[in-house]
């Protein structure tokens, strides 16, 4: 297809297949060598790159999502007249040792100090788990971040590049070229997108962010049509409606952990988004393609089946509304129909007089990988529960991941502890049950005695604080 | 007197080639276009053991379009040339590992390449293999077939010294795989030379390796064979042999097609098919007497060598020399065996075979520490090497010996004593109930080649200098992030007291550089810095007789000092005056060569694996912080203080780089580092599941250096890069230990490895609880 997009303040007209990725395009079609290949995959964020000044991994950006958009890479940072600051702190601090992962590196960081200009140690970490590096320990490239923090505003337009000097952005699809495959469809609303849904001989592959699809061998051969569903604009957004928030599915992963409504009523949401990978895949990643693949070891299933979710599946047949928990078929499989889309995701608040009342609302999200950042869950436990005054439970959901071929909620346990209060012998006869409800593959022990503990530890800390100082665990 | 005109060694200047990195602009091996550049793959073995019956080209592909290279068309031997000539380019009929190359393939695009490799179809006839270490380990008792090498050294009398102890500790210990992950992967570009000569470039640290590998295998005269160093993103040892197997069928590719040949790897081949680090097992038995003194150790090492030699002996012998740790063990035998296996070769990688036997002693001295009920500390304390001490091999420390040193200053910088006696079950800063521990390491590392090494590779340099006094440093030593190039400078701008930006390390490529031997080994600064020394001192020694024809010194003396040119106490002018005036007078550059001269003194017998192993020693101490999650028992470094003695911190705040990454891969490897190996493979192949550590996961670091100059060395300096490899995996299980009570003696660690530990300890305390009921 033929796109035309900004590279660096630079026009760029192109023809290219749908799929290529934009560090293909930008290191072979445009010789800026500068973002590197690591992975392949979004794991190393050697080929992180600005894209509409947002932080991106370039490898899992197909063509296709390119046509009127602007690049920025770090070539287009600063220059030896003009470096920017980072590019001279990692010099001065001993930030770079092999270089590979450096103009990556730069970037994740330029884009963590355009949005906190003063990060602290915990919060420069965070930001650049998405950046590997082999060579220094980490410890050199905080410092020159560090050393950067509160730069002035001009500083932090870097990377925003030059359109809004430049002006020109091209509107509408881009243009196919003859027998290029897959075909691309580009509905510009949800309407639209159903209508070529139903009106598809084959269904075509539903694509949003690409952290999935455009990871080689994860898929299945080159699809033959695709519909592109990251640029309808009524599929994006959060909005508060009377009685629950309505998400809609194309909202970036990045979007929900930083949506105050999110965090204040939904705080197991918001920490499921917030351990969504790293910033890079947080920004391209969707809530709905999160739940659309089914993975057990899927971020924020579980806390969405745990807050009572609903999910909203439209075609031009009409819409129908399911529970999370009947959305999710089996192992990677949901029951959408080939001519439907995921649009929203519906979460009840809590109403009625009594629940908001009375009632106090506790939520759990914790999800434990092989390692503390952009990490895939090996256990994932989510729980809601709400209490009465006198403290018994009145209302229980529990769900885990990476558990069972699918994400699953623990009814049976739930459905223990409803009327209790969580004193010792509850607690432990409801870990008891949780464990006896799981199913895990892979070093099944290991991993139900992990639901069992953290089962344990959030209702053991339901009604008062922690009491970890007052003893160990009985094992010591 | 005068200060010194300049003086860079000791300073922290930025890296010299930093700017192109964080500009982008640095060209790695995939970044650098060449026009009409084919694609290289390789066809590789679909089982661990077998044989090949048949390779099947499917007649409806076109094979014209492709250049294809088998066992059958190769100009020269079937063989990747390193310590034994074993391996072959391309497998003929046998198949040692899953994996292996049968055929290698070019074609003009990456589509035609896919087409091309699915149409050919290997028919194998599949055998049984040899898959673990601890299958082969049994086996040994049946036959030695399998050896790839084997050796043995004793040094007293171990059997009466075992006999006469008040205790004798048994331990065994194993380490696992560990993947290099270098962030760029293994890349090469051959082009077809003029003569039928083939010129390789790509990323590699050893240049000459590379072009011995390739005048053998191409059967090429080595004037017609040129490799050249791209910028080179990460190695640690990774890139030292397998890019002579790259090289090679690159420039197969190349010459068979007559194009140039890119063969740049993705990540999953990258994981699957290259080196990685030896796998361990190890047995100790060690003689204590009560007061914790160490008495004699028997010491059996067996390590996985995979399917062919590779550097498999010399990774042994290194792995053996310090399998005795920092301490002074008066009698000791070691024993030691690499075995074959049906896996991928394994091959060099930081540390060299000395962090799994310094795992392994670290760890068994917390064992008798625990046997004997003393601390970690006082049994370190109480025997830890001293000047003069003998090692086990023959070796006396003459110089001074820094493990007390070493250890006290990290004691003392950590608070570790204090760390040590602070409650063990908290809560961390995330308000999480933690299990938390301290744990130490006590290591040392040989610098340079093992025994005789240094003498047979003999590495050779040469220093240019022009008009406008620019020094070109002409070396094979590469830079591959470890910051060679401007420590390299360093060195000789301090030697011939020039301003740093006076001088150049020159991209290394053969033919223009000499062999100034491989970089690996810890030998880049200490070694080959020392011969750039002896080179200074040969192009002083000629502007000093100049200078006396120059000008009227009348008798004088006529000497350089700190920068400038003296007869007498006349000073005649600086540095950078008088190369200018030689220059212009003689009508060429001012060139000095040198030649690696073995220090006197030094003398190592490999027959009876005795003498002086290493020229000089750089020792650590690390202590290590410790949090394990109470509920989900996931595992997180705190912090690190590493202290190391290197003689002379040439750059502080690159050496500083070397010992924080170099501890953090080394962490990563204690409890983080799963390639999940069985049956033959490495299920995890992909970055996302073959894990390296975050920014997050990282501690923080506290780094100390202490300088005990060797002679030997540069400005006193030793080797460095390999040492911090060599403490964070002990120390970290060591932790583990203190913060949870079980002793573990094998890593990778997990999660769910460390419940199985607390179960099983249940279960026995539960068997004593019942046991003293029933008394």
């Amino acid at each position: 297809m033929r796109i035309s997009l900004l590279v660096n303040g630079t026009e760029q007209v192109l023809r290219v297949p749908p799929l290529r990725s934009l560090l293909k395009i930008l290191r072979e079609d445009l010789g800026l060598t500068g973002t590197k290949e690591g992975c392949g995959e979004g794991e190393c964020g050697a080929c992180a790159v600005f894209l509409d000044g947002m932080l991106v991994n370039s490898c899992l950006v197909p063509a296709f999502q390119l046509h009127g958009r602007e690049v920025v890479t770090i070539e287009g940072l600063g220059s030896k007249e003009n470096p920017d600051p980072l590019q001279n702190a990692f010099l001065e601090e001993g930030a770079v040792q092999c270089g590979f992962c450096t103009p990556g590196l730069i970037l994740a960081s330029r884009a963590l100090l355009n949005e906190t200009p003063r990060p602290n140690r915990e919060e420069i970490r965070a930001g650049l788990s998405g950046s590997l590096c082999r060579c220094t320990g980490y410890e050199r490239v905080v410092a020159a971040v560090e050393k950067c923090a509160a730069g002035s505003p001009e500083e932090a337009m870097r990377g925003f590049g030059a359109r809004r000097a430049n002006g020109s952005r091209s509107d509408g699809p881009p243009l196919p070229c003859d027998g290029e495959s897959p075909r691309v469809l580009f509905p510009r609303s949800i309407d639209e997108a159903l209508r070529m849904l139903a009106d598809a001989d084959v269904p075509p592959t539903l694509f949003a962010g690409g952290t999935d699809l455009m990871v080689p061998g994860s898929g299945e051969a080159v699809p033959e049509c695709v519909l592109n569903i990251l640029d309808i604009p009524d599929l994006r957004g959060i909005f508060e409606r009377e009685d629950l928030l309505e998400i809609r599915a194309g909202t970036s992963m990045d979007a929900v952990a930083k949506n105050v409504v999110v965090r204040e009523c939904f705080p197991a949401l918001a920490e499921a988004a917030l351990s969504f990978g790293a910033p890079a895949i947080r920004n391209r990643a969707t809530i709905g393609g999160n739940l659309a693949g089914a993975s057990t070891a899927a971020d924020s299933p579980p806390a969405l089946l745990v807050l009572g979710a609903s999910v909203v599946l439209e075609s031009v047949r009409g819409a129908r509304t399911i529970p999370l928990e009947e959305f999710i078929a089996s192992y990677r499989k949901t029951v959408l129909a080939g001519d439907e889309l995921l649009t929203k995701i519906l979460v009840p608040f809590r109403t009625g007089r009594e629940e908001v009342e009375r009632y106090r609302n506790f939520q759990f999200f914790r999800k434990v990988g092989s390692r503390s950042a952009l990490t895939i869950s090996r256990v994932t436990v989510a729980a809601s529960l709400d209490t009465d005054a006198e403290g018994r439970i009145v209302h229980a959901r529990i769900a885990v991941g990476s558990a069972a071929p699918t994400v699953r909620l623990l009814e049976r346990t739930g459905r223990f502890l409803l009327g209790r209060t969580a004193d010792a012998a509850a607690r432990r006869e409801a870990c008891f049950r949780a464990a006896e409800e799981v199913a895990p593959r892979s070093t099944p022990e290991y991993k139900r005695w992990v639901v069992e503990q953290l089962l344990g530890d959030f209702l053991e800390h339901l009604p008062g604080g922690p009491r970890c100082d007052e003893g160990g665990v009985e094992d010591r | 007197m005068e200060d010194r005109l300049f003086s860079p060694v000791g300073a922290s200047c930025s890296r010299i080639e930093g700017w192109e990195k964080v500009s982008g602009t640095a060209r790695f091996t995939d970044d650098i276009a060449v026009p009409g550049a084919w694609f290289g793959d390789v066809v590789r073995a679909p089982v661990c053991r077998g044989r090949l019956r048949e390779i099947r080209f499917d007649p409806a592909f076109d094979w014209s379009r492709v250049t294809v290279v088998t066992a059958r068309t190769l100009p020269g031997p079937n063989v990747v040339h390193m310590i034994r000539d074993d391996h072959p380019i391309v497998a003929a009929e046998e198949i040692r590992f899953l994996g292996e190359p049968v055929v290698l393939l070019a074609a003009p695009d990456r589509a035609i390449l896919a087409a091309a490799m699915a149409a050919v179809h290997l028919d194998v006839e599949e055998l049984p293999a040899l898959l673990s270490l601890d299958e082969a380990q049994e086996r040994l008792a049946l036959s030695r077939e399998h050896v790839l090498a084997s050796y043995a050294f004793s040094g007293g009398d171990t059997a009466s010294a075992l006999a006469g102890s008040d205790l004798v500790v048994e331990g065994v210990y194993r380490t696992g795989h560990q993947e290099h992950m270098y962030l760029e992967p293994q890349g090469m570009i051959a082009f077809p030379g003029e003569n039928g000569g083939v010129e390789v470039t790509g990323s590699l640290q050893c240049p000459y390796y590379v072009h011995g590998a390739l005048t053998k295998a191409l059967a090429l005269p080595p004037e017609r064979v040129v490799v050249r160093q791209a910028v080179t993103g990460g190695a640690f040892g990774g890139k030292e042999d397998y890019p002579s197997v790259l090289a090679v069928q690159a420039a197969l590719l190349a010459l068979a097609s007559g194009k140039p040949v890119r063969m740049i790897f993705d990540r999953r081949t990258d994981i699957r098919v290259t080196t990685k680090r030896h796998p361990s097992l190890i047995f100790h038995r060690t003689g204590v007497r009560k007061d914790g003194t160490l008495l004699g150790a028997e010491i059996d090492i067996y390590l996985d060598g995979g399917a062919y030699v590779t550097l498999s002996p010399v990774v042994l012998s290194r792995c053996m020399l310090h399998a005795c740790g920092a301490y002074r063990v008066p009698a000791a035998t070691v024993r030691g065996w690499a075995l074959e296996t049906n896996t991928p070769p394994n091959g060099a990688f930081r540390g060299f075979g000395a962090p799994q036997s310094l795992f392994a002693m670290e760890r068994q001295m917390d064992r008798i520490a625990a046997e004997l009920g003393m601390s970690p500390l006082e049994i370190r304390r109480k025997n830890a090497l001293r000047t003069k001490d003998t090692l086990p091999f023959g070796q006396v420390l003459e110089e001074e010996a820094g493990a007390s040193l070493v250890l006290e200053k990290a004691v003392a910088l950590s608070g570790y004593e204090a760390l040590k006696a602070a409650p063990k079950f908290c809560r961390d800063e995330r308000g999480r109930c933690v299990w938390r521990g301290v744990g130490l390491s006590l290591f040392l590392h040989g610098g340079g080649f093992t025994g005789s090494g240094e003498e047979r590779i003999a590495g050779r340099v040469r220093l240019t200098a022009d008009e406008e006094a620019n020094v070109e440093i002409f070396v094979s030593s590469t830079e591959m992030g470890q910051g060679a190039s401007t420590v390299l400078c360093q060195i000789v701008a301090q030697a011939l007291a020039l301003p740093l930006g006076k001088v150049r390390h020159v991209p290394p490529e053969t033919g223009l550089v000499p062999d100034s031997g491989p970089t690996v080994a810890s030998r880049t600064v200490f070694v080959v810095g020392r011969v750039l020394v002896d080179a200074c001192r040969t192009m002083l020694r000629r502007l000093e007789a100049a200078a006396k024809e120059w000008f009227d010194t009348a008798g004088r003396k006529v000497y350089s000092k700190d920068g400038y040119f003296f007869a007498g106490e006349e000073r005649l002018g600086d540095m950078a005056t008088l190369l200018s005036r030689y220059v212009r007078e003689s009508g060429g550059p001012l060139t000095a060569e040198a030649t690696y001269t073995p220090p006197e003194g030094f003398f190592w017998d490999e027959a009876t694996f005795s003498g002086d192993a290493y020229k000089s020693y750089s020792w650590g101490a690390d202590v290590a912080c410790v949090d394990v999650d109470a509920t989900t028992l996931e595992i997180r470094p705190r912090k690190v203080t590493t202290v190391l003695e290197i003689g002379r911190a040439v750059n502080p705040v690159l050496a500083a780089g070397q010992a924080e990454g170099g501890t953090l891969q080394a962490l990563g490897y204690a409890y983080l580092e799963d390639m999940g190996y069985g049956g033959g493979r490495f299920r995890n192949d992909r970055m996302a599941t073959c894990l390296i550590p975050t920014a997050v996961d990282a501690p923080e670091f506290a780094v100390r250096f202490e300088e005990l100059p060797t002679r030997h060395g540069p400005f006193g300096a030793k080797g460095l890069g390999e040492l911090p490899m060599d403490g964070g995996a002990p120390a970290l299980l060591a932790a583990l230990e203190d913060a949870l009570g079980v002793f573990c003696d094998e890593i990778p660690l997990s999660p769910a490895k460390l419940l199985e530990k607390l179960a099983a300890r249940k279960k026995r305390n539960c068997a004593k609880e019942s046991e003293g009921d029933g008394a």
